[in-house]
């Protein structure tokens, strides 16, 4: 009975009610669209991340928890400390019995790649461009198993590291900053004074700008011979089984190797802290349309009380309760909210697909060649869910304020 | 009104239709309206018992509490419990329907005794206009749940067609003429079988010739045992009824019947 009431009301106030429920559905397509191309891009960075630099990775250094010897004994924090002729301890830094560690962590739970690598920067040198450059000693066979350079190779080959002296493999965009191509010679020389002419036998790109702009691939030996780093690992890199359990995994291991271990969710922090804002920023502006698409529904509802209060009057003569009269206006809120929603839930999918298509090339924190739109299906009930409550909650007030109205105050009104 | 439909029942099931018994009773009835300085005693301390089967009218000039009084024992409204000093009247001020306090009633089972025990017929028809004759009829049976729809709508077509409305079913509440909803708006009243029909001034807004074609119903109806207890001004409406109970002031201050 409540429904058959409400269900007439409702078709009574088609114009009204066509325009609450496009108010809602372009409430619910733009939340889809916006909260799909965030997490799109989102998503898209931290699998280029992950999947271009490891899941994990051990440093060759402690992790700074240590408090300093002065700042221990003299714990005022306004004094001013200063020593002199302070001589820094030689280090040379590296991790100790890589072989062994690695031995260990390949038998851990969860863990299923470790690469090593020797790192340090270079001095790349290609005709009349000098530009600087991080390069990256690497075992092909094991770096493929712990990211995706063997996939994201666009010219040359990873195992031709293998095959050519000093070959070098460069990132796309320091290839073309350089103006080099393939088995092009460039010159590399680092810090500690070592030089070679290396044979450009692949370039790659990860879609990561900063990636594919700083990064250079040697085979590890040839590496450790240029960073003057003989026998030397500066880092692990580990694949796990799940790249979003990394965390756990990584103070695991931190407390095994006795290094500093990183996780990408720990290496990334800045811009995931970004897309934190970016994702809050995005559902405040959305939530903040579904807000007023709810004030249009409550509107139309406090008009239609209004509008009624004769038949509120005469409906609890005949028996209906305050539940039933807060029910009535209730389902008409529920009518509006949900083909408001579904309408929107399906321009949404149009709107995502439809913008995936465009052909815009994005080149920032990532390079793609389209509109990254993200798939998740749980970004499509997320938008049901919020705009059904947000919707029903402004249904409930109208309704509230119709289960109220005292019906002989009413009819006595009307003599 | 050609009774089309010699099976259907208007009447209410029971003996209370039958038999005389206890229907309405209010006792030591007060009731306050409005608050502060506006407030008003409309109803003083009124004592009233209506069997089944009676045909009531309540008589008497304007603001003498009469509508107040049937608002009561229809149970749309709850007396005053206290006086302004806010003490509890002695006796308490008390309605029972069909031997039920609704004082001891939450405001849901008040709602539900009202849909199977009570018919309200009021001066302006107050049909849903989105809805038609028939559903508007239709409306109290759904409410009580014991029909499906199919059949609620059978029995309100039914209910219309004994009441001279068969042809115009379908026809929306405003399409209607004044005389014809205000059938409508009996039919509505007695759909679930009311123990006791209840009108406020049901011929207050309609001409005489409609207005003495809704008395030949109310009259029908009583003749058939139909409990009915009505408010009105019309001296020839009130001469119908078996009973009339003239009020003045709040209080009741005649109680004649006709032999």
């Amino acid at each position: 009975m409540r429904w058959f009431i409400s269900f007439r009301y409702f078709l009574s106030h088609k114009r009204q009610s066509l325009v609450c429920i496009a108010g809602v559905a372009i409430s619910v397509t733009m939340f889809i669209t916006m909260s799909a191309m965030m997490e799109g891009f989102k998503d898209k960075f931290i699998i280029e991340t992950v999947e271009s630099s490891g899941h994990i990775t051990i440093h060759d250094e402690p992790r700074e928890t240590r408090t300093k010897i002065l700042e221990r004994i003299y714990t005022d924090p306004n004094a001013l400390l200063q020593v002199q002729n302070v001589r820094p301890r030689d280090n040379v830094k590296k991790i100790k019995n890589a072989a062994g560690l690695m031995a260990k962590l390949r038998h851990m739970r969860g863990i299923v790649a470790v690469a090593p690598e020797v790192e340090g920067d270079v001095i790349v040198t290609y005709a009349t461009k000098t530009l600087s450059a991080a390069v990256l000693g690497v075992e092909p066979e094991q770096q493929i198993l712990v990211t995706t350079i063997g996939q994201d190779m666009v010219e040359g080959d990873l195992s031709r590291l293998r095959t050519t002296a000093d070959g070098v493999i460069l990132g796309s965009g320091l290839a073309d900053l350089l103006g080099a191509k393939l088995n092009d010679e460039i010159s590399l020389s680092s810090n500690t004074g070592g030089h070679t002419i290396s044979r450009v036998v692949g370039i790659f790109s990860t879609g990561v700008t900063p990636v594919d702009y700083s990064r250079a691939y040697m085979l590890i030996n040839s590496a450790q011979t240029l960073l003057d780093k003989k026998n030397i690992i500066n880092d692990i890199v580990i694949r796990t089984d799940d790249y979003t359990k990394a965390e756990g995994y990584a103070a695991q291991i931190e407390s095994i190797a006795g290094y500093k271990t990183e996780s990408w969710q720990e290496s990334n922090a800045n811009f995931l802290k970004i897309f934190v804002i970016q994702t809050i920023m995005t559902y405040i502006i959305t939530g903040a349309l579904l807000v007023v698409a709810a004030f249009g529904v409550l509107n139309i509802l406090i008009m239609a009380v209004l509008e009624r209060v004769n038949d509120i009057a005469i409906l609890k003569s005949f028996g209906l309760s305050r539940g039933d009269i807060t029910l009535i206006y209730v389902i008409q809120g529920l009518l509006i909210g949900l083909i408001g929603t579904v309408l929107g839930e399906i321009c949404g999918r149009v709107g995502v697909s439809a913008l995936r298509r465009l052909p815009i090339k994005v080149e920032g924190l990532i390079k793609t060649e389209g509109i990254l739109m993200s798939d998740s299906r749980s970004l499509y009930l997320w938008a049901f869910v919020t705009s059904m409550v947000i919707v029903l909650l402004a249904a409930v007030y109208p309704a509230r304020r119709a289960a109220k109205y005292d019906p002989v105050e009413v009819i006595r009104g009307a003599h | 009104m050609a009774p089309t439909d010699a099976t259907l029942e208007l009447r209410p099931p029971g003996p209370s239709a039958a038999a005389p018994s206890m229907l309405l009773r209010a006792g030591n009835l007060h009731r306050v309206l409005g608050s502060g300085d506006a407030a008003a005693l409309v109803l003083k301390g009124v004592n009233l018992l209506v069997r089944g089967g009676e045909y009531v009218a309540i008589v008497g000039p304007s603001g003498s509490g009469k509508s107040t009084l049937l608002y009561l024992l229809g149970g749309l409204d709850r007396p005053t419990r206290t006086d302004a000093d806010g003490k509890p009247f002695d006796p308490p001020s008390a309605v029972f329907i069909a031997g039920q306090d609704t004082a001891a009633l939450s405001d849901r089972e008040l709602a539900l005794l009202r849909n199977r025990t009570v018919g309200f017929v009021f001066q302006f028809h107050y049909l849903l206009k989105e809805f038609s004759a028939q559903e508007n009829v239709a409306l109290p049976m759904l409410k009580m749940g014991q029909l499906p729809h199919e059949a609620a709508m059978d029995r309100a077509a039914a209910i219309l067609q004994r009441l001279g409305m068969g042809d115009k079913l379908r026809r929306k509440a405003h399409r209607l003429s004044g005389g014809e909803q205000q059938r409508v708006a009996i039919a509505r009243a007695l759909a679930n079988q009311p123990q006791v029909l209840l009108a406020d001034e049901p011929t207050g807004n309609l001409d005489r010739r409609n207005g003495e074609m809704i008395a030949d119903v109310f009259g029908e109806l009583h003749a058939q045992g139909q409990s009915i207890v009505m408010v009105t001004h019309e001296p020839t409406m009130a001469a119908r009824a078996a009973r009339r109970i003239t009020m003045e002031d709040g209080r009741i201050s005649a109680d004649d019947r006709t032999p």
